[in-house]
């Protein structure tokens, strides 16, 4: 499903609660992505993303501090990272937010409680919504 | 018209005004002055003038002296010698002196010497006759004495001209006589004489004779004017020239000359010039003063006034009237901008009073709403299990009579239900909520139900309750049959409570006004209504009369739905009668008729079917016998007992037998038995079928009256399809021969019926097991869930009530869908794809249905359960899924469900009493493992990173709802929710969940409680899965041993 070069790439996971991280990471590992790194907040994420490297950013929305929402906007207002694929993972599941999401650039949403097939399906469309 | 423009036509106004002012002033004033000073001026110049003419004679008299006064002279005129005229009077000498003549004239008053010049040809001439004449003999002119030193001086009006001259006594130079004479100097008005005159006056001035014939115009114009009082007189005779004119006299006082000096209008000019330089810069002044004022006026009110009025201007078109205008300054503009802005901060202060008061209002009303769908599904729950056990009841083969108790039991059960919704009615049709449908209905039906359902109160009280329906209307009709229902039924109602005796008559037939309408009335014989009071009945909550609310119970509101139902539907309702003469009612409405037309004219199949009709009633019998006669028989009828015996006889002698008798069995037994046994008695009558007419309320008479031979019953009021079913031999109307209940279903199902009411449930399992299904009880959403997910269900189809204790309907299915969804992405089950729910409800507000179908629901059955309805929904479900009887759930062998439950068995017995307390399902392995992608060792993992993490978060969330910060509860339930999530732990999630709606909405009511619900369950929790890990561990540990 993933191609060993997708693999490869570098994955920032971004949220506030430990086993939603852990859960993620996992989920990934069994994809077959080596390289995960974990980001607590919002404010972690962007200075790690400053350094570079990251290939793919799956982000939560509700956060203290910096919502995901506002991550996914202030990524996108950086020119390298313009196309950089970003998916948001929300308990919430509205229209009007998932409209919001897609507006301010999230390649892809995740509805919690999420399953294995459900994160490597969107995955998969971020990356290649991100590719276009 | 704007300030700017009406302050610059008021300053241009005023300024015109004052100008002209100005103009007409200095013109009347100050011109009028200079004209008089130009007259002055002109009159002085013609003075002048006079004075140089009289300058003039003086000249020639000066001259005149020298010679008059002189040796030589006084000599000459002694001796005459010659020499001195040779000497002195050459014509050329004479002429130097500007002289035409000179007279010597002697003491004899005789010219001895004289010398007459043409001065033009400088020659001499002769003395005119005329001169001769004025200085000789006796003429004045020439008497001078001695001391006459003066002279005489003057002018002589001559033919020959105006003529200047002086006389002198002739003396020695010493001036000493004796007088030796006179001598005359005289010279004509010439040219050079006026030349002179007008060089001495500095003014052209011309001289006319006052006897000239061949005067100039402006001469003789001013002659008239000109007198010894007023001797100088001007005129104006151009724009640069004004004349005057005076009158010189001759040497003898008489007017001789005028004179007339003409006068450059240089004063007058000058006037003119000051006026209009003076009007030109009080111009130039007014204009600067304008521009000015314009200026200032612009600057200090025009600018901001219109800036002023722009914001306003703009404030009001946005509607925010948050929104200030600019203010600086302390003039009235500024204060007019604060008082501006003062009102614009109280119009803001109310409208969030306003919009305060509206939210409240709509709150109010929100909460209203929900009360009244509340209340009415309390009040519906009973009365749906009354109509539901009835219709089971219907269901079953009974007795006629039984039939008929039921049926009215259930009848009057669906009016209260029809109250109940009255109610709901009304609160809608006053907000504009209610549709009228368009639905094809048999009216000749509906009236039965309708007339069931009423008839017994009516019949109780003794009334005759008539239905006359004209055959003419046909049955199969277009409209709201509930509504029409409703308002026949309010009617009927109202009739029966406010009539004590008499009768109750509902008609129905075309409209004779307009016959595309159908007409209804309802006519009674009660206390009636004033006639000034009719208007009123139909507005809400009003009776006829305040006590009658007392007399006769009731809300007030049944009339006025009638009326806005009614009008709904396009039509009009009335009410006639008085007070003491009863009251009808009518309304008319449109109703289609269908294109097919289902309504089988009912016709008895025998030819001339005589039948007796005896009924006390006159409206009833009359009814009957109409009815009769459309369905082709005939009919003849009598009021009474009495009469029809001798019908009867009449009958026998004629040999015509009835075929039916029908009679009114209302009264007491020993009024008709003599017939019944009359009829009984005599062979003749033996083919006559007898058919009782009772009312409703004694129905049980029936059976008595089967054993006197009456052979069918009809209910009252007669309806034309029941008359039918009695004459053609059918069963008859009292028994009903269609059983329901005799439907079975195709196929046998499994069905989970959901419902927190008993009686609900019991009706609905008593309907479908009637068809043959298997029927599985749920009290509420939460067993019914945990019955769904268990290994081991067998269930095709789930009826799901809506409102719903602990977890409603809605809910539920959403949780069933999710769940199918985790199973279908796990592979858990490729059979199980969707079970069907359909939701049970009495809620009947709009938007509901949408709001089941988006939950996940397959179908909508309304509440009362209408078995007819409920069958075909549920045949529907079994044609659509044939797969339905082998739908199972067939779980995978979980490996973490089983570590759970081996960990479950761990717990103490002290707490495992209250661990089990909770019926719902604490820990859902499947989902977890689901989402997991069945990796059991991910699964423990993450298991043990939340019970690592959950202390914290746990802790968190207590301080914030210690400190009761609502933002930072809200946050730790949010976390609490997802750790307890990942971990698979959704009745606590769940709680989480709840706790952070609470604290978003800011709903801190039982948050306390709630919290130590969720810590006890987190306890719980932890303690089963810390079970999971160890065994996990140690299970690994002794599978690594074995390897």
């Amino acid at each position: 499903m993933f191609t060993p070069k997708e693999q490869g790439t570098k994955v920032l996971i971004v949220d506030d609660v430990v086993s939603a991280r852990r859960v993620v990471r996992r989920l990934l590992e069994k994809i077959g992505f080596k390289d995960i790194e974990e980001a607590p907040n919002g404010k972690v994420a962007l200075e790690r993303l400053q350094h570079g490297g990251i290939g793919i950013v799956i982000s939560d929305w509700n956060m203290p501090d910096m919502s995901g929402l506002e991550l996914a906007k202030k990524v996108r207002a950086e020119e390298r990272m313009s196309n950089l694929p970003f998916l948001m993972i929300t308990s919430q599941s509205s229209r009007e937010e998932v409209v919001e999401a897609i507006k301010s650039g999230v390649n892809d949403y995740v509805v919690k409680p999420f399953s294995f097939d459900t994160l490597a399906s969107k995955l998969r469309s971020a990356i290649d919504h991100a590719g276009e | 018209m704007s300030i700017r423009i009406k302050a610059l036509i008021s300053v241009g106004l005023t300024l015109l005004v004052i100008l002209v002012g100005l103009y007409v002033a200095f013109s009347t004033i100050l011109m009028t002055g200079f004209v008089q000073l130009e007259e002055r001026s002109t009159q002085k110049d013609v003075m002048r003038a006079e004075r140089a003419l009289n300058e003039m004679i003086d000249n020639l008299a000066v001259k005149l002296s020298d010679w008059a006064m002189w040796d030589d002279t006084y000599e000459f005129m002694k001796d005459r010698n010659p020499d001195y005229i040779d000497s002195n009077l050459g014509v050329e000498s004479v002429n130097g002196l500007g002289l035409n003549h000179i007279l010597f004239v002697d003491s004899n008053r005789s010219i001895i010497e004289e010398r007459s010049i043409d001065s033009d040809r400088v020659q001499r001439i002769a003395l005119e006759s005329e001169v001769a004449q004025a200085f000789s003999g006796d003429s004045l002119l020439i008497q001078l004495g001695e001391k006459d030193l003066e002279g005489r001086r003057g002018v002589l009006l001559l033919p020959s001209g105006p003529l200047l001259f002086a006389a002198l006594p002739i003396l020695s130079s010493e001036r000493k006589g004796p007088v030796r004479g006179v001598l005359v100097f005289a010279r004509y008005v010439s040219s050079e004489v006026v030349t002179r005159i007008s060089e001495l006056s500095n003014s052209p001035v011309s001289l006319v004779r006052m006897d000239q014939i061949s005067m100039p115009s402006d001469f003789k114009e001013m002659l008239p004017q000109l007198s010894n009082a007023v001797p100088i007189k001007t005129r104006v005779v151009d724009e640069g020239t004004i004349a005057g004119y005076g009158i010189y006299p001759d040497a003898f006082g008489n007017p001789a000359i005028i004179l007339r000096v003409d006068f450059p209008r240089e004063i007058y000019r000058q006037g003119e010039i000051t006026r209009d330089s003076m009007l030109g810069t009080l111009l130039l002044i007014g204009i600067i003063l304008a521009g000015v004022i314009a200026l200032v006026l612009e600057r200090v009110v025009l600018r901001r006034v219109t800036s002023l009025s722009k914001r306003v201007d703009q404030i009001g078109q946005s509607g925010d009237a948050g929104l200030r205008v600019e203010v600086g300054g302390t003039d009235e503009i500024s204060a007019l901008g604060r008082d501006v802005n003062r009102m614009l901060e109280r119009l803001d202060h109310a409208a969030d009073e306003l919009g305060l008061a509206r939210e409240r209002a709509e709150a109010a009303s929100h909460a209203k709403s929900i009360f009244v769908a509340n209340m009415s599904h309390e009040v519906r729950t009973p009365i749906n299990g009354v109509v539901g056990m009835t219709q089971i009841l219907l269901g079953m083969s009974l007795p006629a009579e039984v039939r008929q108790y039921v049926q009215m039991a259930q009848s009057s059960a669906r009016s209260l239900l029809a109250v109940v919704n009255d109610i709901l009615d009304f609160a809608k049709i006053e907000a504009g909520k209610i549709q009228i449908e368009q639905i094809e209905f048999s009216l000749r039906d509906m009236v039965r139900s309708l007339m069931q359902s009423v008839s017994l109160s009516g019949h109780e009280k003794g009334l005759e309750l008539i239905v006359r329906i004209s055959g003419e209307l046909s049955d199969c009709c277009i409209g709201d049959s509930m509504r029409i229902r409703q308002v026949l039924t309010n009617l009927i109602g109202n009739s029966i409570k406010f009539t004590e005796k008499g009768e109750i008559e509902l008609t129905i037939g075309k409209d004779p006004v307009n016959p595309a309408q159908v007409l209804f009335s309802v006519r009674d014989t009660g206390v009636g209504i004033p006639k000034d009071k009719q208007q009123g009945v139909f507005s809400a909550f009003s009776q006829a009369d305040a006590s009658t609310t007392r007399r006769y119970g009731g809300t007030g509101l049944g009339l006025t739905i009638c009326k806005q139902l009614v009008e709904l539907m396009g039509g009009t309702i009335e009410v006639r009668g008085d007070l003491g003469l009863g009251s009808t009612f009518s309304f008319s409405v449109d109703l289609g008729t269908s294109g097919r037309e289902q309504y089988r004219e009912l016709q008895l199949k025998a030819k001339s079917v005589n039948i007796l009709i005896i009924e006390e009633n006159d409206s009833q019998r009359e009814a009957v016998v109409e009815y009769c006669r459309d369905l082709g028989a005939v009919p003849h009828a009598v009021p009474s007992f009495y009469a029809a015996r001798s019908a009867l006889k009449q009958a026998l002698e004629r040999g015509a037998i009835y075929d039916f008798v029908i009679f009114d069995a209302k009264s007491e037994f020993d009024s008709f038995t003599p017939v019944l046994q009359s009829l009984a008695e005599n062979s003749e009558f033996r083919a006559t079928t007898v058919i009782a007419m009772l009312p409703s309320h004694k129905l049980s008479k029936s059976a008595k009256l089967r054993e006197l031979g009456v052979s069918r019953v009809l209910c009252k009021p007669v309806l034309p399809q029941e008359l039918f079913s009695a004459l053609s031999g059918e069963a008859g109307s009292t028994e009903d021969s269609l059983m329901r209940g005799q439907n079975r279903s195709s196929r046998s199902l499994n069905i989970l019926v959901v419902d927190d009411t008993k009686i609900n449930r019991t009706v609905a399992q008593l309907m479908l097991e009637q068809w043959g299904h298997k029927v599985t009880l749920a009290e509420d959403g939460r067993s019914a869930l945990r019955y769904l997910t268990r290994p081991d269900r067998e269930c095709d189809l789930v009826l799901m009530d809506i409102q719903m204790p602990i977890m409603d309907g809605l809910e539920t299915t959403a949780l069933l869908r999710a769940r199918e969804e985790i199973e279908r992405l796990a592979g858990a089950s490729t059979e199980l794809a969707h079970l069907p729910v359909i939701a049970l409800s009495a809620h009947a507000l709009e938007g509901d249905r949408e709001r089941f179908i988006a939950a996940g629901m397959d179908g909508y059955v309304p509440k009362p359960l209408d078995s007819d309805e409920l069958f075909k929904v549920v045949e529907q479900a079994v044609g659509s899924s044939t797969h339905f009887s082998s739908v199972k759930v067939v779980l995978n062998d979980n490996p973490l469900e089983r570590l759970v439950q081996e960990a479950e068995k761990r717990i103490p017995n002290e707490i495992s009493k209250s661990y089990l307390a909770i019926s719902v399902p604490r820990f859902d392995s499947a989902t977890v493992m689901a989402r997991l992608a069945q990796d059991l060792e991910l699964a423990i993992e993450v298991i043990a990173v939340f019970l690592e993490e959950c202390p914290e978060l746990l802790a968190e969330a207590e301080v914030a709802v210690r400190s009761g910060d609502k933002e930072k509860m809200r946050m730790s339930a949010h976390k609490l929710k997802g750790s307890l999530s990942n971990a698979g732990a959704f009745y606590a999630a769940e709680l989480a969940h709840e706790l952070e709606t609470k604290s978003r909405l800011g709903d801190l009511d039982g948050i306390e409680r709630l919290f130590s619900v969720l810590k006890q369950e987190i306890y719980f929790l932890t303690l089963v899965l810390k079970g999971v890990v160890e065994i996990s561990a140690s299970a690994k540990n002794f599978d690594n041993v074995q390897v």
